[in-house]
């Protein structure tokens, strides 16, 4: 994924962020939005009678299938192509855009109508197929609303959890000149009208994949609003464009990924349509594609694959970890300045592209591991997280100050006389600087990490020696008796 | 052609997993994720949950009353049109002449946009799943993809003894061979991508009709 789609630069995570919180409109659509369905999420697992025990059995199959992935792709390349479909390799994003352009004009094709897919969005597809002049249309009702606008979807799962329904209404009356109206009912039935000519006449089909079954050579999407079936229905020449990771290596692995996936990232039993896609149409079909392709992508995911971040490679894109997440919830997708934003985007992102563009991403993190309570297949994110700091302090990317100051922590925590000694000097300090018990500022490294935060001044008597008096106290109670 | 090829894609992955322990053993426990018992009464759970997901399910106790409530639906739905594929709908003449008669003009399934016209698609389904109340439908033959998708008001025909407990028992109990599609199909069409706010038939069917026989 380019920079180039996020604002140019620099990213300026901090000013996004603190616009971000400052803007009421977006803090209350987007608190709603995740609520509903970390509370969606949290109501429905029960029902797997133990959770954790199927969460675990999904991160087991998924850690098999990738250490195992080489002989997985093997076949699922051999089953693809066994069924008449063409199977085509990209090392990277340009690669991956390059070979669908060329498959669309070879194709003849005019109009392309596409599934949602993240990493469509990764690679930023849709601006190589325009500039290659095919109108392209994205057909679930958020992306087709991202479309519209020019924005980047700021969640995995619903795009434009940004947007208030008065934005959509001034939106579709400026592009589509309709009557303005804020109603999202009449809103949807405007975009379906649209859309309903467009999957009617459309010559190719562009779908991700959420999985991909080896032993049968099989893609699977899942979608609630059908765009994703008639993507890949009625155009003649369908195009699914899918990660490497996307393997599951037998039909009986899928359901345990059904049953966590429309859990997760909405709280919904199972999602509306799941499509299994096994080749072009057969001999003797009325319908189906004519021409089925599918794009395997590398795109730096094989670097992740032999490293310590593997497990970040069982993503399903579900979204739970956003939804769950304290600053995912406050600051909205935006601010990350990167596709795949919230918790398990702060550790792919910067895998993905560069370390050092990202490096804000590792740090936009409290560690309250809510991400990986919610995770369905048990992504250790905020280890994950540590990892990163620790590589970016490795390569020096950390001030000289913050370096002194944990040089310095490290010293005072290794004696006990250098600790309390250190402590006191902390109090004073903070006492000199406070100002109602409270310091607000702080200089040097201190005044960054105080510039958001406040910090309580440290108690006159530590909790050392108030632990030491009500231990006595106690006893004396006790007239000295054990118990 | 541009992009890679398969053996310096595939050397990637190898050179990344190279030296790497390896489990081959794949997880067989996959039995932990059952959520349904093949015991239970899975005419029950299908009816509830698939109420729960908003479908309108309709029992009825064999095919001519079957074909005598497709008729009636096609009346509350004020259908004039209606698309019926020439392969996969059980009783398949008599739904048609039960249609027919109550002037329901019939749309020629050859025609590729007979879906599109359509107030009503009849289909039957392969297999329903009692754990999510999805039904099964396969591509193929004289099926229509579009006839359960393109068309307002989808009505299924769904036999008692199609129904199996678990998503498990569903990719369990399959032919060698898959279908070029399959589809589950759990719900109606719907999208909530506004505000949250919940609204049927954004490109499929807005309504559901499950008639149950049996």
């Amino acid at each position: 994924m380019s920079k180039a789609g996020h604002g140019a630069g620099v990213p300026d995570f901090k000013h996004q962020a603190a616009a971000a919180v400052a803007n009421r409109r977006l803090q209350e659509i987007f608190d709603r939005a995740t609520r509903q369905k970390d509370d969606g999420r949290r109501a429905i697992l029960p029902e797997l009678g133990d959770p954790l025990a199927v969460r675990e059995l999904a991160a087991r199959i998924k850690d098999h299938t990738l250490e195992n992935l080489d002989r997985y792709l093997e076949q699922f390349v051999g089953q693809v192509r066994g069924r008449g479909g063409q199977v085509h390799f990209a090392a990277d994003g340009d690669q991956a855009k390059a070979v669908i352009v060329d498959i669309a004009r070879r194709a003849s094709a005019k109009l392309i109508v596409k599934s949602k897919s993240m990493v469509s969005e990764e690679i930023e597809l849709n601006h190589d197929l325009e500039a290659a002049g095919f109108e392209v249309l994205e057909t679930d009702l958020g992306e087709y609303i991202l479309q519209l606008a020019g924005e980047k979807p700021s969640h995995i799962v619903t795009p434009v959890a940004h947007k208030s329904r008065e934005d959509v209404g001034r939106l579709f009356a400026e592009k589509l000149g309709i009557e303005y109206t804020s109603d999202p009912p009449a809103l949807t039935m405007v975009a379906r009208r649209v859309l309903r000519e467009k999957f009617r006449t459309a010559d190719l089909g562009i779908i991700g994949a959420n999985f991909a079954v080896a032993e049968t050579g099989t893609v699977c999407i899942v979608t609630n609003e059908g765009n994703g079936r008639y993507c890949s229905s009625r155009p003649r020449v369908l195009i699914c464009l899918m990660g490497l990771e996307k393997l599951l290596p037998r039909m009986a692995d899928l359901p345990v990924f059904l049953k966590l996936l429309g859990k997760s990232a909405t709280g919904q039993r199972i999602t509306c349509y799941t499509s299994l896609i096994t080749g072009p149409k057969r001999a003797g079909d009325f319908d189906g594609p004519e021409e089925f392709h599918v794009v395997l992508m590398d795109n730096r995911r094989s670097a992740v694959l032999g490293s310590d971040y593997m497990p970040t490679l069982r993503c399903i894109r579900c979204g739970a970890c956003l939804n769950a997440c304290p600053v995912y919830r406050k600051i909205g997708g935006h601010a990350y300045e990167a596709t795949y934003p919230g918790p398990i985007g702060k550790v792919i992102t910067p895998l993905l592209n560069s370390l050092e563009v990202y490096e804000h991403l590792p740090q936009a993190s409290s560690l309250c591991g809510a991400c990986l309570d919610a995770c369905p297949v048990r992504i250790d994110i905020p280890t994950h997280l540590i990892h990163l700091r620790q590589e970016l302090v490795r390569r020096g990317r950390s001030p000289l100050t913050f370096r002194l100051g944990f040089k310095g922590w490290r010293l005072g925590m290794s004696s006990r006389w250098l600790y309390r000694w250190g402590a006191m000097q902390a109090r004073w300090f903070m006492w000199l600087i406070s100002r109602n018990g409270w310091c607000r500022w702080m200089p040097s490294t201190g005044g960054v990490w105080t510039q958001y935060r406040d910090l309580p001044v440290m108690p006159a008597r530590p909790f050392r020696v108030r632990w030491a008096a009500l231990q006595k106290e106690l006893e004396s109670e006790d007239g000295g008796d054990a118990r | 052609m541009p992009g890679e090829t398969e053996q310096a894609f595939l050397a990637r992955i190898r050179s990344a997993l190279a030296g790497r322990p390896r489990r081959t053993e794949l997880p067989a426990d996959v039995e932990v994720a059952r959520v349904v018992s093949r015991n239970g009464d899975l005419v029950g759970l299908f009816i509830e949950r698939a109420t729960q997901a908003g479908m309108k399910v309709h029992r009825v106790a064999d095919q001519a009353a079957m074909v005598g409530k497709i008729g009636e639906l096609a009346g509350v739905q004020n259908a004039a049109s209606a698309l019926v594929p020439v392969e996969g709908v059980p009783s398949r003449e008599a739904v048609v002449a039960e249609l027919q008669r109550r002037g329901v003009r019939l749309l020629d399934p050859d025609d590729r946009d007979a879906a599109f016209q359509a107030d009503i698609g009849v289909t039957g389904v392969e297999r329903a799943v009692a754990e999510t109340a999805s039904l099964s439908l396969v591509s193929g033959g004289g099926r229509r993809r579009l006839a359960s998708l393109a068309v307002p008001c989808h009505i299924a025909v769904v036999l008692a003894s199609q129904i199996v407990a678990d998503l498990i028992d569903w990719a369990g109990c399959r032919p060698s061979e898959m279908p070029a599609n399959e589809v589950l199909v759990s719900s109606h069409s719907k999208t909530a991508d506004i505000e949250m706010v919940l609204v049927p038939g954004i490109h499929g069917p807005g309504t559901l009709h499950v008639v149950l026989v049996g």
